[in-house]
């Protein structure tokens, strides 16, 4: 079973206007996220794993739990890239 | 400074803050390196530092002056200013605030600040020439000192 995922302990984010604004000091850039990309940084919690996560987006955009999980996956490979989860 | 407000020019190295600092010759120049950015009642102030830069001779003044606006500077071939969404706007802040984000601890704290300032002070990227005329464009925003609260 897959693990839950983290975010970074030293991220420090805020939202605005449905956007989230993430910063993790000493990397020297901020990442934007679009409203998709907030929402799943908003579920990542320490509880859900990808798949759980996946299923929240699947239900609250109507799409298919296979595409949502393949999306989900690769926006989380990316902010492992950025150093944004732990 | 103009007419009792601070205009604050920022960006990285090569941007162009050297070059604004001398295309306001008669303006007093807080600093064309570090300035300083406090609280002032409900809205942010700009005072010196005693850091000097290339140009102004050092902190030469306690004195506080509200914050007319902030101008992330980008050389272009025209003057015009270019609106920033909320996000960017604080993300182009935060880039430019030297070493207090190398530490975890204090990025949270820095955000709640930087965010309000960015609610409570027009922030804008600012596209010039290499000439004084970007103050047409600039000196209109965020009011004037006599409407200043």
């Amino acid at each position: 079973m897959e693990a839950p995922l983290r975010k970074h302990p030293d991220a420090a984010s805020r939202n605005y206007d449905g956007e989230a604004f993430i910063v993790v000091p000493g990397k020297g850039e901020y990442n934007i996220l679009n409203p998709i990309g907030t929402r799943v940084w908003d579920l990542i919690d320490g509880q859900r794993t990808v798949v759980e996560i996946a299923r929240v987006i699947s239900d609250e955009y109507a799409v298919a739990q296979e595409v949502a999980e393949a999306d989900v996956r690769s926006f989380v490979d990316d902010l492992k890239k950025h150093q944004m989860l732990a | 400074m103009r007419n009792g407000r601070a205009y604050v020019f920022f960006g990285p190295s090569g941007s162009g803050k050297t070059t604004t600092t001398l295309m306001s010759a008669g303006d007093l120049v807080l600093s064309d390196d570090l300035l300083m950015i406090v609280r002032d009642g409900a809205g942010f102030a700009a005072t010196s530092v005693p850091f000097r830069g290339l140009v102004t001779p050092g902190a030469t003044t306690n004195s506080r002056y509200p914050l007319a606006g902030l101008f992330r500077l980008v050389q272009d071939d025209r003057d015009f200013l270019e609106d920033l969404g909320r996000p960017q706007a604080v993300g182009q802040i935060v880039q430019s605030l030297p070493f207090v984000t190398d530490r975890a601890e204090s990025a949270p704290r820095i955000l709640d600040v930087v965010s309000e300032m960015a609610f409570a002070t027009p922030v804008k990227k600012l596209h010039f020439r290499k000439d004084p005329g970007f103050w047409r464009i600039v000196e209109n925003v965020g009011g004037s000192a006599a409407e200043a609260p």
